[in-house]
């Protein structure tokens, strides 16, 4: 057994120690063979490795030298998936490499991936003597070359095969199957061209072979890839109606019947409207014969009612709704009426009082009179309340009141203008014309574009109102014309206005004013402006031709013109104009205080300017019956009442408060009232008392609503206030 | 007067619709033309009006073809057509979808 198992090298060191040790095993195993076997495995036991103290070791000695390796496992295996078994594992190769020479001899592939194979196996360097030479020869020539090459590669995969296992075997077989392939293909075509190129085909002999395990690049490009969004949109369902029916032959026979009659109805209609159109033609007079439906109508009822019937459904076509144009026209007009027997009835006390009112207390304090508040209008978004006689209307609405004119005409008529005494910010403004017989409603209301500076009625065609606007427009309203019927609506009654390409002013109007002279049978406006012009616009055929009369010089602080703007024409800010009652001139009023007399030419009469007050001149107002005085008022708390002849005031009162407006009585020629900012309305009659006013009424209530113009009515002693709330 | 009552009218008559002028001609057409070519398959007439309404004014159209028949229905706004024709036949069409 023993010597059996000696197989292999033994190291030099031991070779002595260890011949001498088997021998002794040997002996001793001769001997031993009587022995229990738990001798023998303890003697083993004990002495197998004890190599170093032999010496004193008297029992056997077994090393045993065997070429596999103790330490791996020999019955390894692996789980086959495929084969869904356990498989034994082939051991791998455990041979150690003893001698290594890298030679010096270079292998020079003929294709591209020669280096490849060298360094991919080793064992290619065994084939390299043989190679070298057979490429040396293959530049000569390619049949050879060829051989050459195929050589190495047998031999390669001889080695291959050979030494690994597995995958190199099976990439030298699949060399060797390619070149197979291709081999004798090329080896077929490349003969007659060798003949002919030699070494110049042979390059293109080796790009052709290129097809190699090793010479090939694979590329791939991939393009970006758009992100894919999702977008979704969801629309509102249709909407849907219920619907109810029921169908039977009852049912299906009366809608024909119906249809039918009225069908037949209609027939009959067109057909006495025809007729009733025919007889009108012919003749003024309808007779009879001739507006009855003869052979139209089958009803003989329909027949016999025709013939007096028959004018009136000329005038009246079946067509026309209560809703149409015509219709609401109608309906308006009888509106109107109702509305006024309401108002009538509704406002009877308040009409009695206007009228008839005779306080009793009058008899104990004789000069003085009283105002009494009359009406109290509520028309859309304006609130007017109205007081008597000595009365006065006062507005209560979101934009100031900014102009009042009474209708010369119509007693009972006049216009208001809404905007906003801060000219700057006026957005949009409205004209409304109200009758004293209807507080509630407007008769006729405008909205225009910007706020209403001033309005005017003019003196002979009462239906012509002027308007300035805050803008720098002038319109010119026809209350006659109505553009559409919907009086439930604001309606647009603006005929005829300025525009920007003839004459609009760059700044807010201030005051118009009709010119009462017609002599060349033109209608003539005034207007001044805030950049102190006079401008004159004649009216012709709906259209306004302005005349820039005269520009105001700036008169006022002598140093600011001095110092500042020497070079700049400062001008004056026109704040209110009057038409001499002769209408020779016009007196215009500035924010600096002055008073210019402007003849209607545009030159500046020889008696002015006068300094009438400190600050800027409010209002001025000829006497209607005095035509050389007038009354001018301002913010420097004084009214006062001049003669053009005279270079001071005839009189002056102070009214311890902004004056806000003041005029003339058209009634007297000595009556005049003025209105305080904090809210009263003082009237004077000169002829009575100078320095005390005839009657004082507070109109509203301090520091809540500021009364902002006030008119005489021409024809009723009555005054209208008008106030910013 | 007495003869018209008695006679038979095989004009179409609608009752309700609420289509546009030129849809609504178009509709009375399609459904003339389908009751006469099944005149007494009811049920023919419905699904060929319906399949042709479908096709001309998208989906979904319904219709109902009877002489005696009661109906409550939802529609679309401005999508019901209902009438009568040959003085005997009810035919309602919608569309709901």
């Amino acid at each position: 057994m023993g010597p059996k198992l000696l197989q292999k090298r033994i190291s030099n060191l031991h070779h002595k120690l260890l011949v001498n040790r088997i021998r002794a095993a040997d002996a001793k195993q001769h001997e031993s063979h009587g022995k229990k076997p738990n001798d023998r495995r303890w003697e083993a036991q004990h002495y197998t490795w004890n190599v170093d103290d032999d010496e004193e070791i008297p029992g056997t000695v077994r090393i045993v030298l065997s070429a596999a390796d103790p330490q791996r496992t020999k019955n390894q295996v692996v789980y086959s998936i495929p084969d869904r078994c356990f498989i034994p594992l082939t051991p791998e190769n455990s041979s150690v490499e003893l001698f290594d020479q890298t030679s010096s001899s270079v292998y020079v592939e003929p294709t591209a991936a020669s280096d490849a194979t060298n360094a991919f196996n080793p064992v290619a360097d065994l084939a390299r003597p043989e190679a070298d030479l057979t490429t040396s020869d293959a530049d000569e020539t390619a049949s050879e070359a060829f051989d050459g090459d195929r050589s190495i590669d047998t031999t390669f995969g001889h080695g291959t095969g050979a030494n690994t296992a597995g995958g190199n075997n099976t990439s030298g077989a699949a060399l060797d199957t390619s070149r197979s392939d291709h081999g004798p293909m090329t080896e077929r075509e490349d003969d007659p061209l060798e003949m002919m190129t030699g070494v110049k085909s042979l390059v293109k002999r080796k790009g052709a072979k290129g097809i190699n395990h090793f010479s090939y690049c694979d590329r791939a490009t991939q393009t970006t890839v758009p992100p894919i969004r999702s977008h979704a949109i969801q629309t509102e369902a249709p909407p849907r109606v219920s619907f109810t029916s029921l169908t039977n032959a009852w049912i299906i026979y009366d809608a024909y019947h119906q249809d039918l009659a009225a069908q037949q109805h209609k027939i009959q209609q067109q057909a006495l409207i025809n007729s009733a159109a025919e007889a009108v033609n012919k003749g003024g007079a309808p007779n009879t014969s001739s507006t009855a439906p003869v052979g139209v109508a089958p009803d003989a009822s329909v027949a016999a009612a025709a013939p007096p019937a028959a004018p009136t459904v000329v005038f009246q076509p079946t067509g026309e709704t209560a809703l149409s144009p015509a219709g609401v026209s109608r309906l308006d007009s009888s509106a109107h009426v109702i509305e006024r027997m309401l108002n009538q009835n509704t406002y009877d006390d308040i009409a009695q009082d206007f009228k008839y009112w005779e306080d009793a207390a009058d008899e104990y304090r004789e000069p003085e009179g009283t105002l009494m508040p009359l009406w109290r209008f509520t028309p859309p978004a304006t609130m007017l309340r109205m007081f008597e006689e000595n009365g006065s209307m006062r507005n209560a609405v979101p934009s100031h009141i900014t102009a009042i004119c009474w209708n010369p005409h119509y007693k009972d008529l006049f216009a208001i203008g809404l905007g906003s005494r801060d000219n700057m910010t006026a957005e949009s403004g409205l004209v409304c014309v109200f009758s004293l017989k209807s507080p509630n409603h407007p008769e006729r209301s405008a909205q225009v574009q910007a706020g209403v500076s001033s309005l005017d009625f003019h003196p002979e065609f009462w239906q012509l109102l002027a308007v300035g606007m805050h803008d720098g427009h002038v319109a010119v309203i026809d209350l006659t014309v109505r553009k559409d019927f919907d009086t439930f609506k604001v309606t647009n009654l603006i005929t005829y206005r300025s525009s920007a390409m003839r004459g609009k002013r760059t700044v807010p109007i201030t005051q118009v004013s009709w010119h009462g002279d017609m002599s060349d049978g033109n209608l003539r406006l005034f207007s001044i402006s805030m950049d102190g012009c006079l401008c004159l616009w004649l009216f012709v055929q709906g259209e306004l031709y302005p005349t820039e009369l005269i520009t105001l010089p700036f008169q006022g602080d002598n140093k600011l013109q001095d110092n500042n703007f020497g070079t700049l024409a400062l001008t004056a800010s026109c704040s209110c104009m009057a038409i001499h009652p002769n209408h020779t001139m016009v007196l215009v009023g500035t924010d600096q205080g002055q008073l210019w007399p402007v003849s209607n030419e545009g030159e500046i009469l020889n008696w002015g300017p006068v300094n009438a007050h400190q600050g800027p001149i409010y209002t001025v107002q000829w006497n209607p019956f005095h035509h050389q005085v007038f009354i001018s008022c301002g913010t420097d708390w004084l009214v006062k009442i001049w003669d053009q002849r005279e270079k001071e005031a005839l009189v002056v009162i102070s009214l311890g408060s902004c004056v806000e407006d003041c005029a003339f009585s058209p009634f007297s020629s000595t009556a005049f009232a003025c209105m305080s900012s904090n809210g009263k309305v003082l009237l004077y009659d000169l002829n009575i008392c100078l320095h005390k006013p005839l009657c004082s009424q507070r109109i509203t209530p301090q520091r809540r609503a500021q009364p902002t113009v006030l008119s005489f009515a021409l024809f009723h002693p009555v005054i209208l206030v008008g106030d910013d709330k | 007067m007495a003869a018209s009552r008695k006679a038979i009218h095989y004009y179409p008559l609608i009752r309700h619709a609420d289509l546009c002028e030129e849809t609504k001609h178009e509709c009375v057409e399609i459904i003339v033309a389908s009751c006469e070519k099944f005149p007494s398959n009811h049920e023919a007439a419905a699904k060929q009006i319906k399949e042709t309404l479908d096709k001309r004014c998208g989906p979904s159209w319904h219709c109902v073809v009877g002489e005696t028949f009661a109906l409550e229905i939802s529609y679309e706004t401005k999508n019901i057509i209902y009438m009568f024709l040959n003085s005997n036949l009810g035919v309602c069409a919608w569309k709901c979808s």
